[in-house]
């Protein structure tokens, strides 16, 4: 997974140096674009495009006895009833191809998450470092330093807040005083770990959790190398603040990249001779 | 034997894994990840969802609005049903079934279903119309009216000023939109019924394109034209030298061959473009395994490997004539040899049902639903490629696929229509007993001159054998129909006779001086252009008459209308009633009809002056039809087609069997409209002239007697 992920960031960083000189309502229709398809490729090579057109025959000519004969009760009924079986059987037929498309499609839209949900911090805009430990170490091990390169403020500086209630964390506030990808260390004992920490430039993707072992986190926060199941930290992460657009903005892109991608499918089905 | 049970079990074991590991990380991820996993969901949820939901709300809908609607058309006085005798009738038509041969086949045991319905129900040869041929039989059948009143007299009709020849049902005009006129006059019965809010289902009636409004739902038959606009063209397609033949109904292609692939193209629709006219065409390739006696054929995105003689099934085609110029079409292949030469016959490309060009049924999504819910089928007026049989590039077997091919797609639209109307009307109309009766009748006839040539002898039987064919079909059709409130009549339109000799009318008109030739007369001319009209008084077009030059009613009449035109038609009735075949001896006319006084309505100046009732083995020539003009009055008929139906109506009857008893000793086609009309309650129109048939409505009754 790890090497996937630096794979994948490694790729979409490269892709995005590209996309990221236009607007990004740009580059997220070209990727809704390119998503969709690929999509259409995966569903004309993984499913049985016999069965789907004979299921969208089926419930064409369901829809059309609908109309045709609609004072017959029984015909209506009936019409309706194989309209719900066929849709059923469509689903069916739908599954070889979503069970391929549903994990590259996350770590896709994951890589496309990093760089539309949010946004780096403003310099001078205040946030917070938290670093999730496992619940079961000893209360030495909340004794983390942080070490900021220049241009990043901590507060306090040195030992965080720790919090040792229902869960064990330390936490820092951060402050960005230059942009930049800046490079944070924390330091406990001999051990030593790093987080990114993005400041002040807008189009850059950033990298809100360096995952633990958590696979689910790893999917989602693919951007940094995780720590490994014996490692004691869950998770380093930066509060960054969410990005606003009602189209490439913060839950809005996931919508649009949704209806993009399909609607840009849908409009291609005819030339890759795809039924859907 | 254990370790491959055991390897299987493993196998197994593993799918089993992988299908739950798949979905224990569907689940696993769905909450977060319910908003990333993009199109493959979208695709997957998303239209069938919408399908489920669709139905669903529809279903909801259609149950509470049931009852409104029902009191909407209470109150709106559609009382259907109201003085119904019955809730359902349905007619299927055979056409040209003749009735000797049914009679015949049915004492041999042939054709059970027939014998134990014409037991327990009803069975009576049918009156037909004159002339006794489809289109007329069939436009009485449904407006219950003599062709005086429906307009429709032959196949075809002449163009009164130029003398050419026209179809007589229907007139489509040329142009960016063509424009499609029905010629046929007078009003379908299935048009009154609904008018009484009675619901019915038609299906491939001959003369009903372009398609009529009424409630219920229609598919056109005879007259849809091919993509081309005619009445069915096919295309030969060949490596052999191009002049070395031309045939009827059809065109050579001469093809080469590169190697082991052939490209050609189909010929679609001419369209006009920038001023003039283009004919679009489709590319095709062929690629030939000579080895195996195969060839693989691709059109468009379809590709698909063809036996030798064997056929393709209903192929797409798209003729590209711009934006939003695109026509669809479909056609069916069939492989004939790729040694020494390849040959490759290609149907006539018909309108494609699901993709029409223009509409052939009523609704238009009609041939939509019909081809979703069935597959693609023949829409050409004339599926059956007669033409392509006569000139031999369809042998026997060939010939009778087509045929066997059109009856399966006709059944299962007639099982829909069943299943879909409880209480209405059902027509359904299937054309193979006349193709069949036309094509195979000379092994009936050991004196037909056509009996010999046309392959081999293996099809002797194809007559008796359709019909039995024929007869299963309608066991099933009877066993779907056995319900006490439906009555099924089972008709033929006219019979068959056989077509031994052809008779040259305008030769015989010559020769007696009613008719003249240019000086400058070319053989083989059609369309009567070598015939000098200033010296002509009378002329044969077509299947089924005679005209006369009448003045001021044909472009360069001469006879004055009334009294002289009046003792020419008694003078050529005269002349004509026996005619005798030297050759033979026998009589080849039986009977001359004058129109005047054999029809009554309206349209009886539009039909031919005389009607000629041919004898058994004699028809009009297959030249005399299309104005070519030959030396002798009679000569043989040497074409597969070896029976016909345009000879006198008294011998070649239809059938009508009923699951009813019926009172009726002499029933008529035009007796069926009045009829049906009666049993759903509705009143019969003046103007028809058919009668009401008593039919026995009530079955328990019938049983008791």
């Amino acid at each position: 997974m790890g090497v996937l992920n630096s794979i994948l960031t490694a790729l979409f960083d490269t892709v995005y140096a590209v996309l990221g000189l236009g607007p990004r309502w740009l580059s997220l229709t070209i990727l809704s674009g390119v998503v969709g398809v690929i999509a259409l490729i995966v569903v004309r090579f993984c499913s049985n495009q016999a069965a789907i057109g004979r299921v969208k025959d089926d419930i064409k000519a369901n829809m059309l006895s609908l109309k045709l004969f609609k004072d017959e009760l029984r015909v209506v009924l009936k019409a309706q009833a194989r309209l719900v079986w066929a849709g059923l059987r469509m689903q069916y037929y739908m599954v070889p191809p979503l069970l391929v498309m549903f994990i590259p499609f996350v770590l896709v839209a994951a890589q496309m998450g990093l760089r539309y949900q949010w946004r780096p911090v403003e310099t001078n805009e205040p946030t917070d470092l938290t670093v999730l430990l496992r619940p079961d170490v000893p209360d030495s091990a909340l004794n983390w330093v942080l070490e900021t390169p220049d241009g990043v403020e901590a507060s306090p500086s040195g030992r965080g807040v720790r919090i040792n209630a229902d869960r064990k964390a330390v936490v820092w506030n951060l402050t960005g005083r230059k942009p930049g990808r800046h490079v944070l260390t924390l330091q406990n004992g001999t051990e030593s770990v790093t987080k990114e920490f993005v400041v002040g430039r807008d189009q850059d993707r950033v990298s809100p959790m360096r995952p633990g072992p958590s696979l689910l986190d790893r999917i989602l926060y693919p951007a940094e190398r995780p720590f490994g199941s014996d490692s004691i930290i869950q998770s380093i992460a930066v509060t960054y603040p969410p990005r606003d657009s009602w189209f490439h903005g913060a839950d809005w892109w996931v919508f649009w990249f949704l209806v993009l991608s399909i609607v840009i499918a849908l409009l291609l089905k005819p030339v890759f001779g795809v039924k859907l | 034997m254990q370790v491959k049970a055991s390897h299987n079990s493993n196998c197994r074991r593993s799918t089993e894994r992988i299908v739950l590991l798949a979905g224990c990380l569907l689940v696993a991820l769905a909450e977060p990840a319910q908003a990333y996993i993009g199109p493959g969901a979208g695709f997957a949820v998303l239209s069938s969802a919408l399908v489920i939901l669709t139905a669903m709300l529809s279903a909801i809908l259609t149950l509470f609005t049931w009852p409104a609607r029902w009191v909407i058309r209470a109150i709106r006085g559609r009382r259907a049903f109201a003085r119904a005798k019955v809730r359902r009738v349905v007619f299927v038509g055979l056409d040209g079934m003749d009735a000797g041969l049914v009679e015949r086949y049915m004492e041999e045991g042939r054709l059970p279903n027939l014998a134990a319905l014409r037991k327990r129900g009803y069975y009576s040869r049918l009156g037909t119309t004159l002339p006794a041929i489809t289109p007329t039989a069939w436009s009485s059948f449904l407006t219950g009216t003599n062709p005086g009143k429906h307009n429709i007299f032959d196949f075809l009709t002449r163009d009164k000023r130029s003398y050419l020849p026209m179809l007589s049902s229907v007139q489509i005009s040329g142009g960016r939109k063509p424009s499609i006129r029905l010629l046929r006059r007078g009003k379908p019965f299935w048009n009154i019924l609904g008018e009484h809010g009675i619901f019915s289902n038609i299906i491939r009636v001959p003369i009903t394109f372009p398609p009529e409004r009424f409630r219920g739902v229609l598919l056109s038959a005879m007259c849809v034209p091919d993509v081309r606009g005619s009445q069915g063209t096919f295309s030969f397609y060949t490596t052999r030298p191009r002049d070395e033949a031309i045939y009827e109904g059809g065109e050579q292609v001469q093809v080469t061959r590169e190697g082991n692939r052939i490209r050609s193209e189909l010929v679609g629709p001419e369209i006009e473009r920038n001023g003039g006219k283009v004919t679009l065409r489709a590319p095709f390739s062929v690629d030939i395994d000579d080895g195996n006696e195969r060839a693989t054929v691709t059109v468009g995105d379809t590709s698909l490997t063809l036996g030798r003689r064997q056929f393709s099934p209903w192929i797409t085609v798209t003729f590209d004539g711009g934006v939003r110029r695109k026509v669809r079409g479909i056609c069916q292949f069939q492989l004939i040899q790729t040694q020494p030469h390849f040959e490759m016959y290609v149907s006539p490309i018909q309108i494609d049902p699901e993709n029409p060009a223009f509409p052939i049924s009523h609704p238009t999504v009609f041939s939509m639903y019909l081809s979703k819910s069935q597959g693609k089928f023949a829409t050409l007026g004339l599926a059956e490629d007669t033409w392509a049989h006569n000139e031999c590039i369809l042998e026997d077997p060939g010939f009778l696929h087509q045929c066997t091919e059109a009856d399966e797609e006709r059944e299962r639209m007639l099982m829909d229509a069943l299943d879909k109307v409880s209480q209405g009307l059902v027509v359904c109309v299937f054309d193979s007993t006349d193709r069949v009766n036309h094509q195979y009748w000379r092994y009936l006839d050991p004196r037909h001159p056509a009996r010999h040539g046309f392959g081999d002898e293996k099809l002797a039987t194809a007559i008796p054998d359709h019909y039995a064919r024929i007869d299963a079909m309608l066991g099933r059709v009877l066993r779907r129909c056995d319900r006490p409130d439906t009555v099924v009549m089972i008709l033929s339109d006219h019979g068959a006779t056989s077509f031994r000799r052809g008779v040259d009318v305008n030769r015989w008109l010559i020769n007696n001086g009613y008719m003249a030739l240019k000086p400058d007369a070319k053989p083989g001319a059609r369309y009567l252009v070598n015939v000098d009209w200033s010296r002509t008084r009378a002329y044969a077009s077509g299947l089924a008459g005679i005209y006369l030059n009448l003045k001021d009613r044909e472009g360069q009449g001469i006879v004055e209308p009334g009294e002289e035109a009046d003792r020419l038609r008694d003078e050529l009735c005269e002349k004509l009633r026996g005619l005798k075949d030297p050759q033979t001896g026998e009589t080849a006319i039986l009977e001359v009809y004058n129109s005047l006084k054999y029809y009554r309505g309206p349209f009886k100046e539009e039909a031919p002056d005389l009607m000629v009732g041919y004898n058994e083995g004699y028809r009009v020539s297959w030249e005399a039809a299309i104005g070519d003009i030959t030396d002798q009055v009679f000569a043989d008929n040497h074409k597969a087609w070896s029976a016909d139906h345009c000879v006198d109506p008294r011998l070649v009857p239809g059938i009508l069997f009923c699951n009813r008893k019926i009172e009726a000793e002499h029933p008529r086609i035009l007796d069926m409209a009045p009829t049906t009309l009666d049993l759903f309650g509705v009143d019969v129109p003046k103007n028809m002239d058919g009668h009401v048939l008593s039919v026995a409505v009530n079955r328990k009754t019938e049983s008791a007697d």
